[in-house]
């Protein structure tokens, strides 16, 4: 009785305070975001394809369309931010539903060689991914190592939006939420149509940006340990596995040449080591002839492409995958020859 | 394993709990391999260097003792003792010195010659500063008799690695903590409250205050002339991180040791209400300017050349100076140990002989002060004249903060030209806080700065009066206290920047 009146009362009481204001600060300071309908998705249907990898994928295919071209079912879940770390738990919470037949993996080598932020949409991974196993294992995968804050308080990372407040706590309560509409999303310049980010940018002169290139000696661990964790995973349960890098602006892949060639010759000698096949979609061998490389087109310099662009590839990637992998490797191979 | 991560979190809390679950006897040993987990957490190679420490010390400190007790011939066992204490000196002190100071050599050395060598990639273990001078405190102790030597090398390995202070000290003394750590504790809930309070505490001064302050420290210091202008509230913010940062660390150290029952010794009190920079150092990073006062200048002061150059001293500048003169040799040494201490660079022995300076300079003066503040009619107790020594006192250390933050010795003097000559708040409000934000949101972090500043004042002036903080809150009514802890966990986030992004612990890189 003295314990709890002394101990166990007074702590409970503070867990109680900070629970209630918790759950409110996430209500009124969290934004909706595609992430949670993508995880809905993830957590409620069966997929085929499951695209995981970066921002570039997010905004460069088009599930629906690779669905039409393939006959198999698709989701994209590409984000900004999204490590292989990331990708691996993703993966992992799909197959609680069901084991897809192919995984495709959107490399950019910037996250290969720097250290995971606590920015972008990786939070968001955590926070909208519904209560399972694979959500316990990527607390101790991840959330264990960074601040305290970022795990126990999600707000943590939107605490600067609370003059959005009212906005955010009516879209939360509209009908698009609750039914994981996409209607929030769309903006005049870009919207998250069909399951993936489409853009709508005009074309026009982008100005030059720093990016993150591809460095060996700063190579990222964690980054080449998960994706080992993905190839055998995937192995494990039969799933295909193929690794793509979507095209950059004609301008962008010249100026930095030297950081792009090593870049493919390095991930061309890993994948093949390990036997999957990685398709760049930056060298000559795999340029598409319809799809416009200049920087005008791109949304910007680092290479997220427009929507018309996104259709293109969405076209070009479902016609490789459906030629199967090793028949585009050999086209690959034959030209390199 | 951060100070600030959730893994650590969940660390101290399984440490603690099983602490006292355990059977008291075993309450040691269970703190030693939590300590060893914690290390090997940051990598197993790390962990042969400070298991050299360990046990080198080990083996110097019995050894010590034997030959104490077996030597009969006093100038023989001085002479044995002393083989022993230089030799571990040398070979910790060496490892030190070889980690973190070959590459300011090499870079020196390149310098001066203009040679090109390469830096060398060595590894810096976390926390061996404060280890080593720890372990070494402890050896001398031994040498001079003043503590016993422990036997039992995993005990010993506790007082070494203890984890809590392991990374950002406070310097502990075995005749203190070692006590503590291998005496079993009862779970003691007014204690285990206070820690937890101050842990807390300890955050609200790192994560609200100090990785505010450092957006605008950076800022300044990393483009002295864009922001030319801002010297002065460069060096200010900078006071307030360094001291919300260090100070702030101590706390959540020296709470989390309190939830096992252990006092650690302070580290800080109340530096900035200091009146002169004697009185800072008996302040600001107390176990440091303990260990040295002790370990070196002592020692430097009653060496035997530094009687002889006292004679010498008498003899050419009178009986008053000559007696002042090696006492301000000695601070000079050891103020330039100090420096060297803090970061192998040039502005860091700058640093130290700067304050190394003051105070000798202070020491010469001393009794023309007090002529002159007999003929002014000047009382030290005289609140006017307190404070007065309070904003001098500020002004020095804010001076030397110049060469302790600024990339280089060049920069510092650039900036404390331009604090002077260059005077313009109104850049202040041209810092970006972030890429993306601009500086929509810079008032708003300013005004957390000055609110939190205000907090940490107040709260550090009852204080220095002597007020009861701590039996202030003991008379709260329970549920007051759960409020007091909600909102202070809950500012964390609400005001506080994300402090990996800020560096994380300034005296963790140590």
């Amino acid at each position: 009785m003295r314990n709890f009146k002394k101990i166990i009362l007074p702590g409970l009481c503070v867990i109680l305070i900070l629970a209630v204001v918790n759950t409110f600060m996430n209500y009124a300071l969290i934004p909706y975001s595609y992430v949670r309908i993508m995880m809905h998705q993830a957590a409620t249907e069966e997929y085929d394809t499951v695209f995981l990898g970066t921002s570039h994928g997010l905004n460069g295919i088009s599930p629906k369309i690779v669905e039409r071209e393939t006959g198999r079912s698709c989701i994209n879940l590409c984000l900004g931010g999204e490590y292989p770390r990331d990708s691996y738990y993703l993966l992992r919470k799909v197959c609680e539903k069901s084991i897809p037949k192919r995984v495709v993996y959107e490399l950019d080598a910037g996250y290969w060689c720097t250290e995971e932020g606590q920015r972008g949409d990786f939070n968001r991974i955590y926070y909208e991914m519904p209560w399972s196993s694979a959500k316990l294992e990527y607390f101790a995968a991840k959330m264990l190592e960074l601040d305290f804050r970022a795990a126990l308080f999600p707000w943590f990372y939107y605490r600067g939006q609370f003059k959005e407040i009212k906005e955010t706590i009516a879209c939360k309560q509209s009908q698009d939420y609750k039914e994981y509409g996409s209607q929030a999303f769309q903006k005049p310049h870009q919207g998250f149509v069909d399951g993936f980010i489409k853009n709508n940018t005009a074309p026009s002169d982008k100005p030059e940006e720093e990016i993150e290139l591809w460095n060996e000696k700063q190579k990222n661990l964690d980054s080449f340990r998960y994706f080992e964790k993905l190839v055998s995973f995937c192995r494990k349960h039969n799933v295909e596995l193929v690794v793509i890098t979507t095209p950059v602006p004609q301008e962008t892949l010249e100026k930095h040449q030297k950081e792009y060639q090593q870049m493919n010759a390095y991930f061309s000698a890993y994948m093949r080591e390990r036997g999957i096949p990685y398709w760049n979609y930056n060298l000559p061998e795999y340029k598409m002839d319809d799809f416009d490389y200049s920087l005008r087109i791109f949304s910007d310099y680092e290479g997220h492409m427009n929507g018309d662009q996104a259709e293109i590839f969405s076209l070009r990637l479902s016609k490789d995958l459906n030629r199967g992998s090793y028949e585009v490797e050999e086209i690959h191979n034959r030209d390199d020859n | 394993m951060s100070l600030i991560s959730m893994k650590f979190l969940l660390f101290v809390i399984v440490a603690a709990v099983g602490y006292y679950w355990i059977p008291k006897k075993y309450q040691w040993i269970w703190l030693l391999l939590f300590s060893y987990i914690y290390y090997v957490s940051g990598g197993l190679k790390v962990t042969c260097f400070l298991a050299f420490t360990t046990i080198t010390t080990w083996l110097a400190g019995i050894r010590l003792e034997i030959i104490a007790q077996a030597e009969q011939d006093k100038t023989k066992r001085k002479r044995r003792k002393k083989q022993i204490l230089v030799l571990t000196l040398l070979l910790n002190f060496g490892v030190l010195a070889v980690l973190k100071y070959t590459n300011f050599a090499i870079t020196t050395y390149n310098l001066i010659s203009g040679a090109s060598y390469r830096e060398l990639s060595l590894l810096l273990p976390l926390g061996i500063s404060f280890y080593t001078f720890q372990s070494m405190g402890y050896l001398l102790d031994v040498y001079w008799d003043r503590t016993k030597a422990e036997h039992n090398l995993f005990r010993f390995a506790l007082f070494v690695s203890f984890f809590p202070q392991i990374l950002q000290g406070p310097i502990g003394r075995f005749s203190r903590l070692g006590e503590q750590l291998y005496a079993s504790h009862r779970f003691d809930l007014q204690k285990a409250e206070r820690s937890l309070l101050r842990i807390l505490w300890g955050y609200f001064k790192k994560m609200v205050i100090a990785d505010n302050a450092v957006i605008f420290v950076n800022a300044i210091f990393g483009e002295p002339e864009r922001y030319s202008g801002l010297g002065i509230i460069a060096v200010l913010a900078y006071s307030i991180q360094l001291y919300c940062d260090f100070s702030g660390g101590m706390d959540v150290v020296i709470g989390i040791a309190g939830l096992f029952g252990i006092q650690m010794d302070e580290n800080f009190k109340r530096p900035y209400f200091a009146i002169s920079i004697t009185d800072f150092w008996h302040r600001w990073h107390i176990t440091l300017g303990t260990w040295m006062k002790d370990y070196v200048f002592y020692p430097v002061s009653l060496s035997g050349w530094m009687k002889h150059f006292s004679k010498f001293a008498k003899k050419v500048f009178g009986k008053q100076t000559g007696r002042t003169l090696p006492i301000c040799l000695a601070n000079l040494i050891v103020f330039l140990v100090v420096g060297i201490w803090h970061g192998a660079a040039w502005k860091f022995i700058v640093y130290g002989l700067y304050n190394g300076m003051i105070i000798a300079f202070s020491g010469l003066m001393a009794p023309r002060y007090r002529k002159w503040k007999q003929a002014l009619h000047i009382s030290d107790s005289n609140p006017g004249f307190h404070l007065f020594q309070i904003l001098r006192t500020f002004v020095l250390v804010n001076i030397s903060w110049f060469f302790d933050r600024a990339d280089d010795v060049g920069t510092a003097l650039r900036m404390m030209k331009y604090a002077v000559t260059k005077f313009d708040l109104s850049q202040l409000l041209s810092i970006e806080i972030g890429e993306a934000s601009g500086t929509a949101y810079t008032l708003i972090f300013m005004t957390v700065i000055l609110v939190g500043c205000l907090v940490v004042f107040v709260i550090s002036l009852l204080q220095e009066q002597g007020r009861d903080l701590e039996g202030f809150y003991d008379r709260q009514h329970w549920l007051i206290k759960c409020m007091l802890f909600a909102g202070l966990f809950l500012l964390l986030p609400a005001l506080g920047q994300p402090s990996g992004e800020a560096g994380g612990f300034i005296y963790a890189q140590f």
